[in-house]
């Protein structure tokens, strides 16, 4: 039998003044099932809520409409009240009769009818209210981190300092990233390996991190506090804990390949360390380029090695882990300004992107440091800068501005000028974007320096003699500009890695039209994905330099503490459920379910005196955000949402129509 | 008879003595020149398929019943039409396709038998014979012209040769470029007040015996809502606008699953135009979400997916 | 009941997404803005949990006009609820239009919580429209 409570809220003269409250009462009293109605001054007081308590012991009320403000503003109130009652929290449902009705109202009379409405929903709805308990779900205190670069790395130390174990997932044979193969690095000039490899090292060391590199994340299943994870980590043929990281083996090897790290401007060989901070220390056998893996013969390495830590015969290994949260920090790659073909790359070896210049300027690099033309090794005394090669050109790249060129750009010059006395500097650029702490200083420092800033694009490059002419477009002065130039740089974009959309899917979290990571609100959760205990670090969520990488990593692993910190997670009990006996296995409902939280499972049946086995629809009450898109989706009905049924909503239209 | 009547025979008859073979849902001769389904376990059997004219029953959704409790694998002859239903019941998941065994044939459309009966008497035999149909009524033999005596859901049948079988006997028929909608737009053209009143003149009639339901291959929910006490979707009073409400359901639970093989118009004892409903929100589906083709069941269906850019015309 | 009638005031039954419009309208509240006494709201948690049937639903138990209002797209608080609402009101209010209902019965706006002044805007614009119409009997229950 249910027993229904109205309480109606004055809210002093804030709803009594446009309501007739007590006429309002005098009409609840005869609404179905309603054995109890009181006025209060103020409901969400001390005494009103005690009233509430009072009225739900005496009289045995089970269920609960409180006529009042905005269910957004004291739902959370009155459901502890009920709950402070021994109630379920859930039976409650409030009637928004002040923001929906006496604010925006003035006519009394219409509104204390409209009120009627909406009082006679709440009870309607109520009726029907079931008690929903919050699930518990245990928390794996225990993150994977996927992706080695800086944004990953400060993830996982931030996390591994609050205590808490972390994997950290690298796909290439070191971690350091992309800001491993920078020289230094905006506004300050700081070297970035002297800023970076202590992190690294730190990484490495810290007895909270376990570090995988040259592993690659394969399958996610779970939910959040509890993710099953897949790990492929590859044969790197070295025995690491022999290993002395000497570097006999890669001396000696015979087989020779342009180094990735160095953009292919230097060489490696196939057992190799990427660069000589690299860490882990210790070498990988290309497996493609050995000459043993490819012929048979050669075990060259094996013979220098004087550790016996080669070891061909090492085989891929797919370990399965279990994660309470999962941090993508991924990061970008470079956009392939192949299309470009009027800039020349490729075909002119003095046609560069930004981040050979960095190998070049680098004093580890192949040239130790030294800029040097790729094509005769001379000192170039003119260099061009083409700003956003992809960047901002809807119809050759990308329509977003990379954020971190025009700030490298300037650091280039910069370093040339001061690298290279005499050289000139152009910069072709189109606006430049100096917004940061210390950005616009540092653009006017090139200038002082005397970098020459042009406003236009560049429309083509071609060589003459040894010289690479630029020829483009001041488009202040409105003339043509050529110049002369020894080395061209390439601002080219940051883009999503190209696999990116695959590891979103693995993941099961959102991706926009450019591959970047969707964070679940630009402003307001922008590390965390719609997928609960799935987070975002650095330019896999969009272009951005080192400062704002870094603050993304820390709100990230800050994120995942906060996660940790709880033993478990209480989940909203207003979450889709599924009618077995109902439900036809078509899953046309799980399209529509952004958390990936339906699945489908097999059941017995008995009919006929026969056992039948079919499919049905399943929800994981983990991952369910209760968003009811489901529901729509289900013909039958058969997928419903609690605290917002198919039957409680219709029994509120009912209700609330005249 | 057609000439790939035997060849079909003769793929049936080998198909049922393969081990693990359940059934095979063909048509035989029924009394009054009808032909109805037929479902056969024997190859013996084979001989007495027959594929006429008169043979107008959907045989789709009787895959559902084989198949329920069953492993083995189903044989099914299909029309244009029928092969579209049959993916349809293997999208939605109600079937493996696996376990299907599709006998493609081609269709130019088939009786309108009730029509046929009225002009010549009682049925005995339907033949096709060249572009003509050899009618025997009423003790007559008749050359009749199938244009007159097709039914109305042939006439502009957008799929006429079935896709996606196992294995197809006689000539590929060309399917239309697009779906015919001429009768939506017709109706569209009406003033709302007229276009109100036509429905509901429809929705009136209905008996709610929901045998356009029952035969659709869109329609096969183990439970349907429609027939839920609890939730009260319908209500049990028989009201026009609760007719209304059935109608309008019915025809959006179906939305961007509808095949169109026409059946649901064609067993309504009353007359409704049930298509004209599933192909105006096939026409808008059509329209709104670029699909090709609306009718032909697609990897998810344009309801259970979205573009960022789909249009808000409504605003 | 004709227009000029000062008596009848349409009834609008308003489904509001919980995260934008039905704070929107709370919004509203707190600003005080002023709209007629027309419309009543159904909180639902997403646009998408909207289903077409409780339309057809509100006009049979005598609602003149229905709101459906959610997030504006790429807002929505689960990311994509609004983006399936779309198409089928793109696709209901085109049927509904079909069996001969009025074009301005059945309205689809997007409001998100910061917009207070949209969400009077709205049901001053509806209620007029609606007037203008006059009262809904089609497809209502005892009309027929």
């Amino acid at each position: 039998m249910k027993r229904v409570g109205v309480f109606l809220c004055w809210c002093g003269s804030n709803i009594a003044a446009t309501v007739d409250v007590p006429a309002l009462a005098e009409y609840a009293a005869k609404l179905p099932n309603v054995v109890y109605v009181e006025q209060n001054k103020y409901t969400c007081s001390e005494p009103g809520q005690e009233q509430i308590r009072k009225a739900i012991a005496e009289h045995r009320l089970n269920r609960v409409v409180v006529a009042a403000c905005s269910p957004r503003m004291h739902e959370t109130t009155f459901r502890r009240t009920l709950a402070s009652a021994s109630l379920n929290p859930y039976l409650l449902e409030m009637a928004n009769v002040r923001e929906h009705c006496s604010w925006v109202h003035q006519d009394r009379a219409e509104a204390t009818a409209k009120a009627r409405a909406l009082v006679r929903r709440a009870v309607a709805k109520v009726q029907l209210a079931r008690p929903l308990f919050q699930s518990s779900i245990p928390v794996n205190r225990r993150a994977l981190v996927i992706g080695g670069g800086i944004a990953g790395i400060q993830a996982a130390l931030d996390i591994a300092d609050s205590g808490h174990k972390v994997v950290l997932v690298e796909r290439e044979p070191t971690i350091g990233g992309r800001m491993a193969q920078l020289d230094k690095t905006f506004p300050t000039l700081d070297c970035s390996s002297c800023i970076l490899t202590p992190k690294m090292v730190d990484a490495a060391q810290h007895e909270n991190i376990q570090l995988w590199t040259y592993s690659e994340v394969e399958e996610v299943g779970g939910y959040v506090g509890n993710f099953q994870v897949k790990i492929r980590r590859r044969a790197t043929s070295i025995n690491a804990s022999a290993c002395t990281g000497c570097g006999a083996c890669w001396e000696k090897c015979p087989a020779k390949t342009g180094n990735e790290f160095d953009l292919g401007l230097g060489q490696r060989k196939a057992i190799y360390v990427p660069f000589p901070q690299a860490v882990p220390n210790k070498p990988v056998i290309d497996r493609d380029l050995c000459i043993y893996f490819k012929t048979g013969r050669c075990r060259i390495c094996q013979r220098f090695c004087t550790a016996g830590a080669v070891e061909f015969e090492q085989q891929d290994v797919v370990v399965e882990e279990t994660f309470g949260a999962i941090v993508a920090a991924t990061g970008f790659e470079q956009f392939d300004h192949a299309v470009y073909g009027e800039y020349g790359y490729g075909k002119h070896p003095d046609v560069i992107t930004g981040l050979h210049l960095e190998r070049l300027i680098s004093a580890s690099g192949p040239s130790d440091g030294k800029v040097k033309r790729p094509s005769n090794g001379a000192v170039p005394e003119t260099v061009v800068f083409v700003q956003c090669v992809g960047s901002r050109d809807e119809a050759k790249g990308v329509s977003y501005c990379s954020r971190a060129c025009c700030m490298y750009t300037a650091k280039h010059a910069i370093m040339l000028h001061e690298k290279i006395p005499g050289v000139s500097t152009f910069v072709f650029y189109i606006d430049v974007r100096a917004a940061g702490k210390g950005y616009e200083e540092f653009y006017a420092r090139a200038q002082e320096l005397g970098a020459q800033y042009v406003r236009g694009r560049v429309a083509r490059v071609y060589q003459r003699g040894d010289k690479l002419v630029v020829m483009g477009e001041d488009t202040l002065l409105g003339a043509k500009v050529q110049v002369e130039a020894d080395l061209v740089v390439l601002a080219t974009a940051m883009t999503a890695r190209h696999d990116a959309q695959s590891l979103a899917r693995t993941l099961g979290i959102s991706y926009d039209q450019n591959g970047f990571f969707t964070e679940a609100h630009p402003k307001l959760r922008p590390v965390e994905t719609n997928t609960a205990g799935i987070f975002l670090a650095g330019a896999c969520q969009g272009p951005k330099d080192i400062p704002d990488t870094v603050a993304q990593g820390t709100a990230a692993a800050a994120k995942v503490n906060n996660l940790f910190a709880k033993e478990n997670l209480l989940a909203e009990p207003t979450v889709a459920t599924v009618n077995e006996a109902w439900c036809s296995g078509c899953l046309w409902c799980k399209p529509t379910c952004p958390y990936r939280a339906i699945d489908s499972k097999t059941i017995s049946q008995r009919q006929v005196g026969k056992i039948l086995t079919r499919q049905v629809a399943t929800v994981n009450a983990g991952l369910c955000q209760g968003c009811g898109a489901c529901t729509v989706a289900c013909r039958t009905g058969a997928m419903n949402l609690l605290g917002f049924s198919n039957e409680q909503i219709l029994a509120e239209v009912d209700a609330i129509c005249p | 008879m057609t000439a790939w009547l035997d060849a079909l025979r003769d793929h049936v008859r080998e198909f049922l003595s393969e081990p693990g073979v359940d059934v095979f849902i063909g048509y035989r001769a029924g009394r009054r020149g009808r032909e109805v389904p037929a479902f056969l376990t024997r190859p013996e059997q084979a001989s007495g398929l027959v594929l006429g004219p008169a043979a107008s029953g959907a045989l789709a959704k009787y895959v559902l019943e084989e198949a329920a409790g069953t492993t083995g694998r189903l044989g099914v002859l299909a029309r244009g039409c029928e092969a579209l239903s049959l993916q349809r019941l293997v999208r939605d998941l109600r079937v493996e396709r696996e376990r299907l065994h599709v006998v493609g044939v081609p269709c130019a459309g088939v009786a309108d038998l009730a029509k046929l009966e009225a002009s010549l008497g009682a049925l005995e035999k339907v033949e096709s014979c060249g572009e003509r149909w050899l009618v025997t009524a009423g003790g007559n033999r008749h050359d009749v012209d199938p244009s007159q005596f097709m039914e109305e859901r042939c006439r502009d049948c957008a799929s006429p040769w079935p896709q996606q079988c196992n294995i197809s006997f006689g000539q590929a028929v060309m399917s239309p470029a697009s779906p015919d909608y001429s009768t939506v737009a017709a109706l569209e053209a009406l003033p709302a007040d007229e276009r109100y009143a036509f429905w509901i003149r429809q929705f009136e009639r209905c008996l709610r015996c929901f045998a356009c339901r029952q035969v659709c291959p869109a329609c096969s929910c183990v439970e349907c809502s429609l027939d839920l006490v609890d939730p009260p979707w319908l209500g049990r009073e028989i009201t026009v606008p609760a007719q209304a409400m059935f109608h309008y359901t019915r025809a959006l639970h179906v939305a961007g699953r509808c095949v169109d093989c026409g059946q649901c118009q064609k067993v309504c004892p009353v007359g409704i135009p049930v298509a004209l409903l599933n192909r105006k929100l096939a026409r808008d589906i059509q329209e709104l979400f670029d699909v090709q083709n609306p009718f032909v069941p697609g990897e998810i269906e344009p309801l259970g997916k979205f573009r960022a850019e789909d249009r808000e015309e409504f605003m | 009941m004709s227009v000029g009638e000062q008596s009848w005031k349409p009834t609008i039954v308003a489904f509001c997404c919980n995260w934008c419009s039905y704070a929107g309208a709370d919004l509203a509240g707190t600003s005080r803005l002023q709209y007629p006494a027309t419309v009543r709201i159904i909180r639902v948690p997403c646009s998408g949990r909207v289903n077409p049937q409780f339309i057809v639903r509100a006009f049979q138990r005598g609602a003149d006009g229905v709101l459906v209002a959610g997030c504006h797209p790429g807002d929505c608080h689960y990311s994509t609820g609004n983006y399936y609402a779309r198409r089928r009101f793109l696709l209901a209010t085109r049927f509904l239009e079909y069996l001969g209902i009025e074009p301005g019965r059945l309205w689809v706006r997007w409001i998100s919580g910061s917009e207070g002044h949209k969400f009077a805007t709205v049901i001053k614009e509806m209620s007029a429209a609606l007037e203008r119409l006059g009262p809904n009997v089609k497809l209502r229950e005892g009309a027929l």
